[in-house]
């Protein structure tokens, strides 16, 4: 009877309100408010506002920025990145 | 005075289960509800800022989440579940989804912000629709459908403006690096347009990943679907009197499409249809779509299906209404049926061995002796269970109580000792007839029912409260009821997707 409940297909998001602390769990508030983050698909640096998801691609956490376009590339999987 | 307490307690007890259950089965509707309520709530102060993240999620589901019956309605649920929004609030959250190699998606406050409906349907639709088809599609015509889909999602929840936001933001810029992406967009639209894409092309996809998955996917099977859409677009952009391909027979997909036109009946008359349904036969086709527009058309399609249905031709597997945009702007009522040639439900065989069942019920009930009610189908494993398909001749007449009201401490019931009876009454739905059949009275335990015209299989997605009793002892009520509709019965458990695996060949 519930399986309506379990089975449905869960989308990760963030909240603008909890953005800051969960850059600090993950050890990178610092780098982005110094403006040393870029948008891992168009190379511009990144500022909290400019956030707009964040991935892995291997071992390395990447953020990419608030240009539909980017975060398009990304949610289509994020395969031709500016480091590549 | 202490007699109301126990009352109010089991009257509230009640009530709370009944809500509970209602929950449970509409959970679109109820977080409908539930989001009506946060509203209410966020209006005190406190406890506010810690419901915003609740309302954006309801919000964001129920837009999508309510549109998807309607679409699953056209086509044989292809996005078979609802979506969620998991909040990410802390690191550790966030590495848990990161590790699945998940993208977290930044989420706007503003609750109609179109940017968020956009991107959160797009992401969901990425995982959730056509889930296995979609690894046989090339990339392009794939994020084609997802954004048509897409569109359709945000025109059913009046969001049009998420609809501009898609195409401003998303569509266009990608297509100026892959004109291929608009081209295919366009083709989707224009089939949209005429009611081909989801009854159509969407369910054709669903069935082949249905068969194929999970074979590895190859440029072969990628191109036969980008045929299949330029054999649709031709149809969708024929003009009246233009001579276009309407058979599509490859290795994966083998469709006919038959447009129906008075005007053309006027001249040559049915027999010109009745001659096109034998020939899809024989050419071993495995889906007739019949397409009509204006209300005399549908009337006249609907009574070709019927009466090719009757005569053993063809069976009805859906019908879709739908409003079809001409190239004028007007729009017109239409109709797609969906029909399955080779698949012969009425001339069922009567597999009666040793051939005792049909005289002793005619001999109790009363209404199959005078001819009032007949037995379309029947198997029987003597002793055990038996399963009768019936159907009444006479307006009015329920012909599954001419048999109950004769069963339980009734003289057919001493008849048949321990043997369970088990009463279908007869429907034109191949869907509905073999969800009845396998469970009497509880159809709503099967929470998915899929039928696959080339293998003539039917998916069935069952609760499991009710899974063992569907497969019965030994899997003898799957056996049967494979033999009585002739269907090759594959059973799913609801809840884990898991295959459970039985031989319900009907040979």
């Amino acid at each position: 009877m519930l399986e309506k409940w379990r089975n449905r297909v869960k989308i990760p998001a963030i909240h603008d309100r909890d953005l800051e602390t969960v850059l600090r769990d993950l050890g990178i508030l610092e780098k982005v408010a110094s403006g040393e983050i870029s948008c891992s698909i168009c190379g511009t640096p990144l500022t909290l506002d400019t956030i707009e998801c964040i991935y892995m691609q291997g071992t390395e956490l990447k953020l990419s920025c608030q240009q539909a376009e980017c975060c398009k590339l990304v949610l289509n999987g994020p395969k031709s990145t500016k480091d590549e | 005075m202490f007699i109301y307490i126990p009352i109010g307690l089991g009257g509230g007890l009640l009530g709370g289960f009944l809500i509970l259950l209602w929950i449970a089965n509409n959970p679109e509707k109820a977080e409908r509800i539930f989001h009506w309520l946060l509203l209410l709530v966020s209006l005190i102060p406190i406890v506010r800022r810690h419901i915003l993240h609740l309302r954006l999620a309801t919000s964001l589901q129920t837009t999508i989440n309510l549109t998807l019956e309607s679409i699953n309605t056209n086509a044989f649920k292809v996005l078979p579940h609802t979506m969620k929004i998991e909040w990410t609030k802390t690191g550790q959250d966030a590495q848990t989804f990161l590790r699945d190699g998940q993208v977290i998606v930044r989420m706007h406050p503003s609750i109609d912000d179109d940017r968020n409906i956009a991107l959160s349907t797009v992401a969901y639709l990425k995982k959730g629709l056509l889930p296995q088809a979609r690894h046989y599609v090339d990339p392009t015509l794939m994020q084609a459908t997802d954004y048509t889909a897409a569109k359709n999602i945000f025109k059913l929840a009046k969001h049009d403006s998420a609809s501009e936001y898609l195409i401003q933001n998303l569509l266009l810029p990608e297509g100026n690096n892959n004109p291929q992406l608009i081209n295919d967009s366009t083709t989707l639209d224009t089939m949209n347009n005429a009611g081909l894409f989801s009854p159509v092309f969407l369910v054709q996809l669903h069935s082949l990943g249905k068969r194929l998955f999970p074979a590895t996917p190859n440029t072969v099977v990628a191109r036969e679907i980008r045929n299949f859409l330029d054999f649709l677009e031709d149809i969708a952009l024929k003009k009246r009197g233009e001579i276009v391909d309407l058979d599509f027979a490859r290795s994966n997909i083998r469709v006919k499409v038959m447009l129906v036109a008075r005007e053309e009946t006027k001249q040559r008359g049915t027999q010109d249809f009745v001659r096109r349904i034998k020939q899809a036969q024989s050419d071993g086709l495995d889906y007739i779509y019949i397409n009509a527009w204006g209300i005399e058309n549908i009337k006249f399609a609907q009574d070709i299906a019927n009466s090719q249905q009757k005569a053993g031709r063809l069976a009805i597997l859906a019908q879709y209404r739908y409003e079809r945009l001409f190239d004028d702007g007007n729009t017109r009522p239409a109709i797609f049926i969906v029909t399955a040639p080779n698949i012969v439900i009425a001339e069922l065989e009567v597999l009666d061995r040793p051939g005792t069942l049909y005289p002793l019920l005619e001999e109790h009930v009363d209404e199959l002796c005078d001819g009032k009610i007949e037995v379309t189908a029947l198997v029987r494993k003597p002793g055990i269970l038996s399963k009768v398909i019936v159907k009444s001749s006479i307006d009015g007449l329920d012909p599954v109580q001419c048999f109950t009201r004769k069963l339980g401490k009734g003289s057919l019931q001493l008849a048949l000792g321990q043997e369970k009876l088990h009463i279908i009454p007869w429907c034109d739905n191949t869907e509905d007839l073999i969800s009845s059949a396998l469970l009497p009275f509880e159809t709503h335990y099967i929470s998915s029912i899929l039928l696959d015209a080339p293998t003539k299989t039917a998916f069935l997605e069952i609760q499991p409260r009710k899974l063992s009793k569907a497969i019965g002892r030994d899997g003898l009520n799957v056996q049967l009821v494979s033999k009585l509709t002739g269907w090759r019965i594959k059973i799913t458990r609801a809840d884990e997707g898991q295959e459970i695996s039985i031989d319900s060949s009907p040979d």
